[in-house]
């Protein structure tokens, strides 16, 4: 389990997979999750894109060089690539 | 219209005109750095311009203008005809946009197949230059973008010298059900300079799918080409590594692209002002003049009656012509422009037109940073474009031709202008086989332009001017460039209506040259007012050496004309009357008034009815219907209201 859920905030922890993908889309494409990603290790493709994608607000500074670095700045870049403009309905995201 | 696309279309225009008049000058010299730079700024800025609105198929074909244009810069690919007509027909293209833009707001119908034919196009000449397959080349110029835009984090790469490598990795979207973490290879990068993350479509909220993959991740790295090689090999085919991307590049000019956007670029301020605007000032400084004219009207009446006021009435008055004539002179400033920018439109005409023909030609322009009056410079498109199109149409010979005759077989055409004092002087020169004074003479003969005792009392100079009477034209045979059936008649027509003259020298064989004087702005204009009849006529004042009163006994009849001795020369006698082709007035009274005209190297007198006093008006060149009347220099309205005609006197007695 790398997905903590945690009174509104999602906690996102160590290597981040395809497993945690149902359950951050869950989380973010109600527009109400803010994302703690402070303990990541890594961000899997497909979860890097439902956080480029929707844009939820992000807490703390992960620990982990490369996300710290090269990921996270990209997705506080307002220009890298246009999200929604409003976040989907949540019956859209059941995939 | 929306302000913001009334400012597009005028930047539009100007960017379209830059960029294709460097364009042709780059071909010429295609190691021209600094030339490349400005054709790339152009269609990079027209590009941005464009991307405000709504006209995607002119952005596209922009978009792949730039792609080229950068990859030139960056000594990808070398520039070659290929390329530069594919580039021309792109600013061709976005100038026929921009017109339609302007007249109807969109681009037109076939905007979206011109311009898909277009991108095509210029992607393929990419191609042809390039090495790879179509994929290789269509991201072939990708790395300049993230180059530019991570110029700072390239600083220390760039000033150790080290190579840097950009990879751009678009993961197919099946990519991650197929169990690849695209993430994970970018992250085995070491080390990475920059990295671009962006959507391949935009994000859509309804079909939002985060097993499909949509990334397009681009890095640059200072690590060596194998090693990036390694590390991508399992996903190669979705992936593009070019090494030493910023080899090419020239130090600074690489990294500043935003530097043209930057303010203070200019070397002057400029503001823009609608030139309909300053139209209307001129006008309006034009009708204080006339009020100035009344008002000294006003004064010498104050004089002429004794009035006490009168002497204080012309002071102010005095003061009054020094201002409105300082102000004048400023306002005509403001419409003064470089001439340049007729001079501009020429290259590229050039070089389709001895395309056309066949032959080469090499147009130098010089214009010495000249600058006109707006009426001037764009009236003189048309007679240079005609002057021009003859030099490369009947001056310069072909190739084979001029070889036997000893000359380069490129010809060369001139075209210079400088400043002469208020006048502009503008030469045409080619270096063809100049002029056959004999065949002229034989053609003005045959089309009865002049008796042909006349015409062959003429000298050489004299003959050679002979190609600007009307129905003059010496194309034997019609070609598609020359010999539409205007002649430099109207080239002679359209330079005097901007006030100015044109003459012709030639030397046999080694070339022929066109000059123009003309004055630098629509001037004020002191004129004398003379009479005809009833009729009451402007004459400039510099035109008329002396004014005469002349005993009729002294008028002597000389072959169906008459003339007179002045100061022991005979002078022919002409009637003003009869130049303008107004009904006879019977001559009366023992004295005839003569004004003393020069017209050529000679001196004629001109009998009018009666010399009035002197004006400064506001000449104003005739246009329209009217601008082809011979002897007449121009308008100017009277103090009273009334529309004075201002007469060409050298052109009514040549």
């Amino acid at each position: 389990m790398t997905i903590i859920m945690d009174n509104g905030v999602v906690r996102l922890q160590g290597q981040c997979g395809l497993e945690d993908v149902e359950a951050l889309l869950a989380a973010v494409s109600t527009g109400t999750g803010n994302v703690d990603i402070s303990e990541v290790d890594h961000l899997h493709a497909a979860i890097f894109q439902i956080l480029l994608a929707f844009r939820p607000a992000l807490l703390g500074s992960p620990r982990d060089t490369f996300v710290r670095t090269w990921l996270i700045p990209v997705l506080s870049l307002r220009d890298a690539s246009k999200p929604f403009d409003t976040p989907p309905s949540a019956g859209s995201s059941e995939q | 219209m929306d302000e913001l696309l009334e400012q597009f279309l005028i930047e539009g225009r100007e960017l379209v005109e830059q960029a294709s008049n460097d364009l042709v000058s780059l071909e010429r010299d295609p190691a021209d750095a600094a030339l490349l730079d400005t054709v790339f700024r152009a269609v990079h800025t027209l590009k941005g311009s464009v991307a405000l609105f709504d006209f995607a198929p002119m952005g596209n074909a922009l978009h792949a203008a730039e792609d080229l244009l950068g990859a030139v810069r960056s000594k990808k690919v070398a520039l070659d005809r290929v390329m530069i007509d594919a580039l021309l027909e792109c600013i061709d293209a976005s100038e026929r946009w921009i017109e339609s833009i302007a007249s109807t707001g969109r681009l037109p119908a076939d905007a979206e197949h011109d311009g898909r034919r277009i991108t095509e196009a210029l992607t393929a000449a990419l191609l042809t230059e390039g090495n790879g397959t179509p994929a290789a080349a269509e991201s072939n110029t990708w790395f300049l973008d993230i180059v530019t835009r991570e110029a700072d984090k390239l600083r220390p790469a760039r000033a150790s010298g080290a190579p840097v490598t950009a990879v751009r990795y678009a993961p197919s979207a099946d990519s991650i059900l197929k169990g690849d973490d695209p993430l994970l290879f970018v992250r085995s990068i070491a080390p990475l300079l920059a990295l671009r993350i962006t959507s391949r479509e935009p994000w859509n909220a309804q079909s939002f799918d985060p097993y499909s993959c949509n990334l397009v991740i681009e890095a640059l790295t200072s690590a060596p080409i194998e090693g990036v090689r390694e590390i991508f090999r399992p996903v190669a085919e979705q992936v593009t590594i070019v090494a030493d991307v910023l080899g090419g590049l020239p130090a600074e000019s690489a990294a500043s692209d935003s530097d043209a956007d930057k303010p203070g670029d200019r070397s002057k301020r400029t503001v823009r002002v609608d030139a309909a605007r300053i139209d209307a000032l001129v006008d309006l400084v034009g009708e204080l003049i006339v009020a100035k004219n009344n008002l000294g009207h006003l004064a010498a009446l104050a004089a002429d009656s004794g009035s006490p006021l009168a002497s204080a009435l012309a002071n102010n008055c005095a003061g009054f012509e020094r201002l409105t004539g300082e102000m004048h002179r400023t306002v005509m400033r403001m419409r003064m422009i470089p001439l340049a920018r007729t001079f501009g439109r020429f290259p590229r005409w050039m070089r389709e037109t001895a395309a056309k023909l066949g032959k080469e030609v090499e147009l130098d322009i010089s214009d010495n940073g000249a600058e006109a009056d707006k009426t001037v410079v764009d009236g003189l498109f048309e007679p240079l474009l005609h002057v021009l199109r003859n030099a490369v149409d009947h001056g310069i010979e072909d190739a084979a031709t001029r070889k036997a005759a000893g000359k380069p077989p490129s010809g060369r055409i001139t075209l210079e202008a400088r400043l002469d004092g208020d006048q502009i002087e503008i030469a045409v020169g080619d270096d063809g086989s100049g002029l056959d004074i004999a065949r002229i003479r034989e053609i003005a003969k045959f089309r009865g332009v002049m008796d042909a005792e006349a015409i062959d009392a003429l000298d050489d100079a004299a003959a050679a001017d002979l190609i600007f009477m009307p129905g003059f034209s010496t194309a034997s045979v019609v070609t598609d460039i020359s010999g539409r059936g205007v002649g430099m008649d109207s080239v002679r027509t359209a330079i005097a209506a901007l006030g100015g003259r044109v003459a012709v020298s030639s030397v046999k064989g080694a070339g022929t040259t066109v000059r123009m004087t003309l004055p630098q702005a629509v001037l004020v204009s002191t004129v004398v007012m003379v009479e005809v009849g009833e009729q009451r006529f402007g004459v400039p004042i510099e035109s008329v050496s002396e004014t005469h009163r002349l005993p009729r006994d002294r008028i002597v009849p000389i072959r169906g004309g008459e003339a007179f001795v002045l100061r022991d020369r005979t002078l022919p006698l002409l009637r003003l009357f009869n130049l303008l082709k107004l009904p006879r007035v019977e001559s009366n009274g023992s004295e005839a008034k003569v004004l003393i005209v020069k017209s050529g190297n000679h001196s004629v007198g001109v009998e009018v009815d009666g010399v009035g006093e002197r004006l400064d008006v506001l000449l104003r060149p005739m246009t329209g219907l009217l601008s082809g009347m011979r002897g007449l220099l121009g308008t100017a309205l009277l103090g009273d209201g009334r529309v004075l005609l201002v007469l060409d006197l050298a052109e009514l007695t040549a």
